[in-house]
């Protein structure tokens, strides 16, 4: 296409080599435009590939480690909170971005990444649903219940147990009372974020007999909502759908500029033509 | 550092410790980024370093992805 372009400038500046041809700007542009169309009708026998159209919400997924503030050797998969923050504030600032999905599939990670995601969710202005898939395990929770509403796949699990004290040491003197001011954060951030109680999550953490090798308690969908620590048992179609509930929700209580202005513009023509002019700026 | 995992922290940590793969801070698409070479020109991103907020939402920058840059 480009070159019976190029031809065409050749030929019609005789024997001078082509200009930069600065004018026809748009030209190759809507010639590739029209060729991709072309080429759309004899691939796929449309007159238009089906372009989805942009999303109103944004899709965040939470896989593998959380990483922190160290890059953790290559066999982890990992989510990247530095990466995470910023979309977050993209989110939020994006004015076409209405609602933000979250899904979670992780078994944990980082306490300081984790909870630093979970609070960035938590404040959003804009409606957040959660769906834990699979596994939202460890520092999972947290963000589990960050949002304003959280839903379960029956079949996910949770595991629910103490920070341990065989962490990483790296600089800080990781001593029992600083693990247990840790772990103070994570149960606090998840009782007030989700309508499990103190004591019953407290209970679930430090259980002994349910895990082989250590304390806790992993629960399974339902009883994950028993405990209230999770709103819903649900899919894909349950969480999107009261996302769009949200939205919609949030969309009608926001106050629409336009009419405001068009009903103070009526209101006040209307006030006008009842007291005359002078009155109609008195009042 | 505290890692809250249920996955045994010898196989998180495994081979933490030995070298990493190198980086290279390159510009692609207008973005500063420093990524791990994977062929001459091509690389795996690591994670962006000057960018605008909205290139957070790009699917194509997310790390991990594969991106190539020529020499600027």
């Amino acid at each position: 296409m480009s070159f019976g372009y190029m031809n065409e400038g050749i030929k019609s500046n005789g024997s001078e080599p082509p200009p930069a041809q600065p004018e026809p700007q748009g030209a190759p542009q809507d010639e590739k435009r029209k060729s991709a169309a072309i080429e759309s009708i004899q691939q796929l026998g449309t007159v238009s590939p089906p372009v989805p159209a942009e999303s109103n919400i944004f899709c965040m997924t939470i896989i593998g480690q959380v990483e922190g503030h160290l890059i953790l050797p290559p066999q982890n998969k990992t989510t990247k909170y530095e990466h995470m923050i910023p979309q977050l504030v993209a989110a939020e600032q994006n004015p076409k971005i209405e609602g933000v999905l979250i899904v979670l599939n992780t078994v944990g990670g980082d306490v300081e990444a984790g909870l630093a995601i979970a609070e960035m969710i938590a404040s959003l202005s804009k409606p957040v649903v959660t769906l834990v898939l699979g596994g939202g395990h460890s520092i999972g929770v947290p963000i589990a219940v960050s949002g304003d509403l959280s839903y379960i796949a029956e079949t996910a699990t949770m595991t629910i147990h103490p920070i341990r004290m065989n962490g990483l040491v790296i600089g800080v003197p990781q001593t029992f009372e600083y693990l247990e001011k840790m772990q103070e954060r994570v149960v606090r951030f998840v009782t007030s974020h989700s309508n499990i109680s103190e004591t019953t999550f407290k209970e679930l953490m430090f259980k002994t007999g349910e895990l082989t090798r250590d304390i806790g308690t992993t629960v399974i969908g339902a009883d994950a909502v028993k405990h209230g620590l999770i709103d819903n048992i649900g899919g894909l179609g349950d969480a999107l759908r009261s996302l769009n509930g949200l939205i919609e929700t949030k969309r009608a209580a926001a106050p629409q500029p336009s009419s405001i202005d068009a009903s103070v513009a009526a209101g006040i023509m209307a006030a006008s033509s009842e007291v005359g002019l002078e009155g109609g700026a008195t009042q | 550092m505290t890692l809250h995992t249920i996955m045994p922290l010898e196989l998180v940590l495994q081979g933490y410790g030995e070298e990493g793969e190198p980086m290279l801070d390159v510009t692609a698409k207008g973005i500063r980024m420093l990524v791990i070479p994977v062929a001459p020109g091509c690389g795996k991103i690591v994670r962006l370093l000057d960018c605008s907020l909205y290139d957070y939402l790009d699917p194509t920058l997310a790390p991990g992805s594969l991106i190539t840059f020529g020499f600027e």
